[in-house]
């Protein structure tokens, strides 16, 4: 099911987006550059798509995952996520 | 070398080749209905008097399977065993580790349309969705081998006169695997094999609606070459064995993907230290989503809307990252509402095991009547401007609906909505929980 709302301004729009206990995909389909630079930086969540739809992340190239209540911020099908399930040894041997 | 990773390619099944091979995967998977599965513990096959049916949500009489399912006392003797299967495992070459996967990621290419046809059936998903959920876990199977070859060399460490340093990457121990229903294929892989290709030894407990794609699965690692023991499929009721598999002193980690309500449980269980038990247990969890879509006033809204039906709808609205709350400008509101109306009452829905269905059932009889609730909820919060109804099979048919007009100043999410990952989780409404 879609809900769908009407907002006055592209500001009141992205506090609307954020307003969420999740953060896990999001979209944004608009052509000025202010606007692509801000939802950018302030649309809070992991996997974040402009001008396209936000289903489909890819193995490699969009790592998935998200923020908040979407989970612990682990990113599958990237390069941080085998750590996940590994723990680091130093050893020193001195000489 | 090994060359480089990259995406495993979709289907095209507009070439006749391809449909009828999919088409005879769909009748392999069917002459099968029906078929006894075990429990595989410590390379044991083990059939249970009590199964799990899983069954078909397009017609709930048909049944792919009965699935062994897992008590209290099967769950500690796979954790006993799991745990001491880590012992050696832990030591094992992590490249010859990672070769299981490539060799299991082949493997799975060559069983590709068996494994998709699988998910047609037991989820749902209609062909290329399917087809999509496979060709991911193959690209996990060939990411994460890669990704652990390069954790295996030596790591970079700042030099230090009259020292030899390194960082070693080094498993973690037992794992509890927990993974959902709508990326029954791909998650499931992904979560599993990175738990065992970074040598560590796993309970793997499917979600009780999909047991046999993961036990395809099974099967698939094990003519890879994976040693009995370091996966123990372990269905059953989440209650009773996966609250003993998370609280367990020999586990040490647990990897979920589901709900948010499941996963703050598991957070929340994970953090007591049991009597014996060694370590802080680590979570990855990976919960809903109420994921949203903005659309300004100059936007492409023709290409928007196109895009908004997809991400709304595909696999039925139930992948974690499905839109579910869509926030537009004033000033491209009703052009860019009649557009995907329009676009969304064009959907075919039906069962998936056709073609020409786009939109399948949902995932069960739990989520059936959840969603239908919720709908009667969004006719008193806004109005309804497609779908709404039951879709008139036997099984679990919605109609893709939209309900416009909510208010944007109540937008929250319904904490009561997302029972299941993110899913129908969409309640949608933009109420305040």
């Amino acid at each position: 099911m879609l809900a769908v709302c009407k907002v006055k301004s592209f500001q009141e729009g992205l506090e609307v987006f954020n307003n969420t206990q999740f953060g896990l995909t999001g979209g944004y389909f608009g052509k000025r550059r202010e606007h692509l630079e801000k939802v950018r930086v302030h649309a809070h969540c992991g996997n974040l798509y402009l001008n396209r739809k936000c289903t489909g992340a890819l193995v490699g190239v969009q790592p998935f995952g998200g923020f908040n209540q979407s989970g612990t911020d682990s990113k599958a099908g990237g390069r941080d996520y085998l750590q996940l399930f590994l723990q680091g040894k130093s050893v020193t041997e001195r000489f | 070398m090994l060359p480089p990773f990259k995406n495993e390619p979709f289907t095209n099944f507009n070439d006749p080749a391809n449909k009828a091979a999919f088409e005879q995967a769909l009748a392999l998977v069917e002459s099968r209905f029906g078929e006894k599965i075990p429990l595989i513990i410590g390379g044991e096959r083990i059939f249970t008097d009590d199964t799990i049916k899983s069954t078909n949500p397009a017609n709930p009489d048909q049944v792919l399977a009965y699935v062994g399912k897992g008590t209290q006392e099967l769950a500690l003797k796979a954790l006993d065993l799991a745990n001491k299967s880590f012992q050696w495992w832990k030591n094992y070459d992590p490249d010859a580790r990672a070769r299981i996967l490539l060799r299991a990621a082949a493997i799975l290419r060559r069983r590709k349309h068996e494994f998709s046809a699988t998910m047609v059936f037991e989820i749902g998903k209609n062909w290329m969705e399917a087809d999509g959920d496979t060709a991911e876990a193959i690209d996990f199977l060939e990411f994460y081998a890669r990704e652990m070859m390069r954790l295996s060399e030596r790591q970079p460490v700042t030099e230090f006169p009259g020292e030899e340093n390194n960082l070693y990457y080094i498993p973690l121990g037992v794992g509890a695997v927990i993974p959902p229903w709508n990326f029954p294929g791909a998650i499931m892989a992904g979560m599993t094999t990175a738990s065992l290709v970074t040598g560590n030894t796993v309970i793997l407990k499917p979600a009780s609606i999909t047991p046999v794609i993961a036990y395809r699965f099974m099967e698939i690692l094990e003519e890879a070459g994976l040693p009995a023991g370091i996966v123990n499929y372990l269905p059953g009721p989440g209650g009773a064995i996966g609250d003993t598999i998370v609280d367990h002193k020999l586990t040490r980690f647990i990897a979920f993907t589901g709900s948010m309500e499941i996963g703050q449980r598991i957070f929340q269980r994970a953090s007591v230290v049991h009597e014996g038990q060694l370590w802080l247990k680590r979570t990855v969890l990976e919960m809903g989503g109420k994921d949203a879509i903005l659309v300004d006033d100059d936007a492409d809204i023709e290409f928007a809307a196109e895009q908004i039906v997809t991400a709304a709808f595909g696999f039925q609205g139930q992948k974690c990252s499905a839109c579910s709350r869509l926030i537009v400008h004033e000033k491209v509101y009703d052009k860019l509402l009649e557009l995907v109306v329009n676009r969304t009452k064009q959907i075919k829905t039906g069962p998936t095991r056709d073609l020409s269905n786009w939109h399948g059932p949902v995932s069960d009889e739990g989520a059936y009547s959840k969603i239908l609730e919720y709908i009667e909820i969004g006719k008193s919060e806004g109005r309804l401007v497609a779908g709404g109804n039951r879709a008139g099979f036997p099984g679990y048919f919605i109609e893709p609906t939209i309900i416009a007009d909510v208010a944007p100043m109540r937008a929250s999410c319904r904490k009561r909505s997302s029972a299941r990952c993110s899913q129908f989780a969409k309640s949608s409404l933009f109420k305040r929980a």
